[in-house]
């Protein structure tokens, strides 16, 4: 090997530490003999490299928290079953450094909120967010949901509340606060099924969720039931005056609300919707109105009218609705347009395809993505 | 400017849904990956959380070259494992490195948000707008990388590809190596030329 082999040898090597993230005064260090011949290059290098901007630890957070959910979510077809199940994944996570333990507790409450996919009915399957902690019978973790009341058992003071996809027994006992949203104390029989609740309390081993506090949501303006879920809304007590929430508004009308931050609520039950909910986990326009929501952020949800932006990873999609669809689904593992008949954009990987479309009519949608669905039942 | 197959600057077209890394490029220093890739299939966490701490950063800045916006390249590389957890029980080692198919992963991904890019770039309000990428980019992230492309150009393309590929995207000499077709000799003998020449260049 010549001396410029060698140099060159030597540079590499400190590339390789570089691209490692360590310090080039660190790198040149190492090399002492070396360190007048190879900083030039070192300089020219680190140029090239910090040239593309870091990404923010904020989006790795949000990157990993994305991939430990989908891995909590059960295998697809085809998959290799998961050596020990899914509370061996969960369970490892809860078990590493604070850093990432943080994340699983981000994921869990999603999970719970009814945002992310993945959690099952309580009782019938393995539970992804208490095994996500490695739940041991006495410990504890801290959720925190909003939802409607579908049943009530009376006699054990349970009540079984759906939160978006998910359904979660809540069980009331004597330490449990609840209260209408004016702060009034209530007793267990004055809830109803249909009421909207917000539920804080902690998951227990067998799934259920022993509430520490049960607030009675009076104002159906609030809460975004879910589309295509009847329920009966409590009447608003005129007398009542709206508490803040963690849903911004109570108002009716003129909204152009920035909900943007994540977990923020919606606009709901106001006119001449713009609302910006473009934060992961923010709410939806389930008003009837000229909506040009913004849904965009990750977990977002979505509105039962045209043309949303729900491309990011896991939005939801447009359904049912059967005019004017130009909603762009592209993210990864976003769904479709079903039952509509034109001009869906599906082209992410993962994407869904536009079936029931049958119709004859003008199918362009764009599947391209990897893993991309295909348009049946279209016959263009 | 010379970019293998591979390389994020390759042509998308023909890309869709096929390796982007030659098989010859795929074995790297990552070995053992038969081991590893099972345990990914296995969805074992600490394979799950060794892939993410190893190769995010690598898959990020492939998607910041390709569009030169931090956000988009955030939200490609977040997507990219995800995609790569529900699609990894289709995925089957025959001597390629798990790294060769968060790639053609992260490629996919890139491409579906230049298309959607230029859908709406080519909407009637701005159709006259060319898609170029890093349109959105922050102004002074954009300057930078202006001055040190303008900078790589005075390089010969195999010097540009080996800086682009180890320096922006973040290869390691194998890969790179096997790309290019070189050996891992020569391409850091191209490397230590091209930096010579590029600190001429910047001033530095």
């Amino acid at each position: 090997m010549n001396e410029q082999e060698r140099l060159a040898q030597l540079a590499d090597a400190c590339i390789e530490r570089l691209l490692a993230g360590e310090p080039p005064g660190d790198i040149l260090r190492a090399y002492p003999d070396d360190a007048e011949a190879l900083r030039p290059l070192l300089e020219s290098a680190v140029g090239v490299h910090v040239a593309v901007p870091a990404p923010s630890p904020a989006a790795r957070t949000l990157a990993f928290d994305g991939m430990v959910r989908t891995l909590a979510q059960p295998a697809g077809a085809g998959a290799t079953a998961t050596a020990g199940g899914i509370g061996a994944i969960m369970s490892w996570f809860s078990r590493q450094p604070i850093a990432v333990k943080g994340l699983a507790v981000v994921a869990g409450v999603l999970m719970v909120s009814g945002v992310a996919a993945g959690a099952s009915a309580a009782g019938t399957a393995p539970d992804p967010v208490r095994e996500f902690f490695g739940f041991e019978a006495n410990s504890s973790i801290r959720v925190q949901f909003t939802g409607v009341i579908r049943g009530i058992d009376a006699a054990n003071g349970a009540l079984t509340v759906e939160a978006g996809a998910d359904v979660r027994t809540v069980i009331v006992d004597s330490a449990t606060e609840l209260e209408d949203d004016d702060d009034r104390v209530m007793a267990f029989e004055d809830l109803a099924v249909g009421d909207i609740v917000e539920v804080r309390g902690s998951l227990q081993p067998d799934n259920t969720i022993l509430a520490d506090h049960v607030e009675r949501d009076d104002d159906d303006d609030d809460f975004g039931t879910p589309v295509g879920t009847p329920f009966d809304p409590t009447p608003a007590d005129p007398q009542v005056t709206p508490q803040p929430t963690f849903d911004d508004d109570d108002d009716d009308r003129d909204d152009d609300d920035d909900n943007s931050g994540p977990g923020n609520g919606d606009d709901r039950g106001d006119d001449d919707d713009d609302d910006d909910n473009s934060g992961p986990g923010s709410g939806d326009d389930d008003d009837g109105h000229d909506d040009d929501d913004d849904n965009s952020g990750p977990g977002s949800g979505d509105d039962g009218h045209d043309d949303d932006d729900n491309s990011r990873p896991g939005n939801g999609d447009d359904d049912d609705d059967d005019r004017d669809d130009d909603s762009d689904n592209s993210g990864p593992g976003n769904g479709d347009d079903d039952d509509d008949d034109r001009d869906d954009d599906n082209s992410g990987s993962g994407s869904g395809d536009d079936d029931d479309d049958d119709g004859g009519d003008d199918d362009d949608d764009d599947n391209t993505g990897s893993g991309g669905g295909d348009d049946d039942d279209d016959d263009d | 400017m010379y970019f293998p197959k591979g390389s994020a600057h390759d042509d998308d077209a023909g890309m869709m849904g096929q390796s982007a890394i030659p098989a010859q490029a795929e074995h790297t220093a990552q070995a053992p990956d038969a081991a590893f890739a099972e345990a990914l299939a296995a969805r074992d966490p600490a394979a799950w959380q060794r892939l993410f701490d190893e190769h995010y950063d690598r898959i990020y800045r492939y998607a910041w070259v390709r569009t030169r916006n931090q956000a988009d390249a955030e939200d490609i590389a977040a997507n990219v494992f995800a995609e790569a957890v529900r699609s990894i029980g289709s995925f089957r080692y025959r001597g390629t490195p798990v790294i060769g198919w968060l790639f053609r992963i992260a490629h996919n991904e890139s491409v579906d948000l230049l298309k959607r890019r230029e859908r709406q770039r080519t909407s009637p309000l701005d159709a006259s707008a060319p898609l170029q990428a890093g349109t959105y980019a922050d102004p002074a992230v954009r300057g930078e990388w202006r001055d040190v492309s303008q900078a790589m150009s005075a390089l010969n393309s195999e010097q540009q590809c080996v800086l682009q590929l180890r320096l922006v995207e973040g290869r390691t000499v194998s890969e790179v190596a096997a790309l290019m077709h070189k050996s891992e000799a020569a391409v850091k003998m191209m490397q230590m030329r091209a930096l010579r020449t590029l600190r001429k260049r910047l001033g530095t």
